[in-house]
């Protein structure tokens, strides 16, 4: 018995052992670029400690004015949160209509409508930037803010759907008694009761906007326009080998989806895996 | 279309191995396995910019802190500009490209793990049947189907991942790193060569298609059986 807990308790400090390593792995190059944010374009090549002896807050400053971190962060909040609300709005919408109303050809039109949208965003952006010249929308807002919900909306509709449908019959006609019509049915019963997939969807999309650049690569060519992704590259072209500098808005981008992510792990992890079973 | 195969098949065969067996690690206590999970999953929530550019410089000939440790640990001989090298930079955006996205496969593979009944472990273990044995026969059988899942999901990630090359390599040297994606943009945004880019644009999307459908056939019959 005892040799059984020895070899065991050799097992689990094994098992921690890699665990820990690869966390290291994982968390490294985040503090590195933390550390390095905080050091000047004099110490930063000689002194290769993680943190530095003496934290220079200067780089952020500098970020945020001069490279128009502060422009870009606001673009990337507006274009997120505006978005996240159409999103919603669209899809819970559409979702409500197939799975809830009866009209002829609803599978035939969900089916079209999740096969539209599987093309995947490398085999569609070139049709959808010539589509955008067209329509004049290129580098301006709304016509980013049109595409990004189109990519969002497929998954969005195809989670809040299995959703809707497994909502009780019985609920649907305590409303209809109560003098509840189609869009109050939506409105007070169907909502409230899909709170956590829409949870699922507002955190999994808000994530998707904030982290997207293809998108903002070909739309955009105005700075004051520019979301956060598409800013760093371009503070990249200016400050080139200002590696402290670069740091400093490396980490402005990257904080807040952090907060988010540790927030609301929960409803991003629960995304992942519903948007892996959806394709 | 070569780069993007290599990349697809260092992420296919090393990424998921890893994963799968961080899963497996996690998934026998289970306090710290999401503590882990926490930490796993920070890589693949950030954006591949701030990734890219990162990673960029911890490569750098230069100043990069890779070499830094190399010839600190005494391997002066082995420091090159590994970004610049066409021999080692599409491995190094390859290596990146793990690092970002062995967490999401991991999730995954934890989840399908956490959805065996443990009676079937608990029986196993009384009938007296190795690690080994209860993996090859209760594990893996179970787990196919998300075995499955997963790698479709990494081919058509790995094919269509760019954003990683464009910030550090940005195709170079030469064209040792250039993608599909890259490609497409290059002809559209480099050169305003639009029908040329939807031409090139289209059929990559077919060819992507293709591969889900065909492996969607695939799992299928995996299924079934």
């Amino acid at each position: 018995m005892l040799a059984f807990n020895a070899k065991k308790t050799a097992t689990n400090i094994m098992v921690h052992f890699l665990l820990i390593s690869v966390s290291i792995t994982c968390l490294f190059p985040l503090l590195w670029m933390l550390g390095s944010s905080l050091k000047t374009q004099g110490t930063v090549f000689s002194d290769m400690s993680i943190i530095p002896a003496q934290p220079h807050f200067e780089n952020y400053v500098t970020a945020w004015i001069d490279g128009g971190f502060g422009r870009y962060l606001f673009n990337s909040l507006i274009y997120t949160v505006t978005v996240v609300l159409g999103i919603v709005l669209v899809s819970s919408l559409a979702a409500f209509a197939f799975s809830r109303l009866k009209f002829p050809g609803r599978n035939a039109f969900f089916i079209m409508f999740l096969a539209a949208m599987m093309m995947p965003l490398p085999g569609s952006f070139v049709p959808l930037y010539v589509l955008m010249v067209k329509l004049h929308l290129v580098n301006t807002r709304i016509g980013y803010v049109l595409c990004l919900i189109n990519v969002g909306l497929s998954f969005s509709i195809f989670l809040l759907k299995t959703y809707f449908d497994k909502m009780p019959k019985e609920l649907e006609d305590a409303a209809r008694i109560d003098g509840c019509n189609r869009f109050g049915i939506y409105r007070h019963v169907a909502l409230p009761f899909a709170k956590p997939a829409l949870a699922v969807v507002v955190i999994f999309n808000a994530l998707n906007v904030w982290n997207e650049y293809v998108l903002a690569l070909i739309i955009f060519n105005s700075k004051d326009l520019m979301p956060l992704q598409r800013g760093l590259m371009m503070f990249r072209g200016e400050f080139l080998t200002n590696y402290p500098l670069l740091m400093a808005g490396l980490t402005i981008a990257a904080i807040p989806i952090i907060i988010l992510y540790l927030l609301m792990q929960k409803y991003i992890v629960r995304g992942v895996i519903s948007q892996a079973i959806f394709q | 279309m070569f780069n993007a195969g290599y990349i697809t098949f260092i992420a296919l065969t090393f990424q998921n191995a890893l994963a799968l067996i961080l899963a497996l690690a996690c998934d026998r206590q289970m306090k710290a396995g999401n503590f882990y999970r926490m930490i796993f999953f920070i890589p693949p929530v950030l954006s591949e910019v701030v990734v890219g550019l990162v990673w960029q410089w911890i490569y750098d000939g230069n100043y990069g802190l890779l070499n830094h440790w190399l010839v600190a640990l005494g391997f002066n001989n082995l420091t090159k500009a590994w970004l610049s090298d066409p021999h080692s930079a599409l491995t190094c955006v390859a290596i990146v490209h793990c690092w970002k996205g062995f967490g999401w496969g991991f999730v995954i593979l934890l989840a399908g793990l956490q959805t065996i009944p443990k009676q079937l472990y608990e029986a196993a273990r009384v009938d007296g049947a190795t690690s080994w044995q209860v993996f090859k026969n209760i594990t893996a059988p179970l787990m196919i189907p998300v075995f499955v899942l997963v790698a479709i999901l990494t081919v058509l990630g790995s094919m269509q991942s760019f954003v990683l090359i464009l910030t550090m390599t940005d195709g170079g040297p030469g064209f040792h790193t250039e993608v599909p994606v890259t490609r497409i943009l290059n002809s559209m945004i480099g050169s305003s060569r639009f029908g040329y880019a939807c031409a090139q644009s289209i059929m990559f999307g077919a060819i992507l298609l293709a591969i889900s459908f065909v492996q969607k056939r695939i799992s299928q019959n995996v299924r079934q059986t």
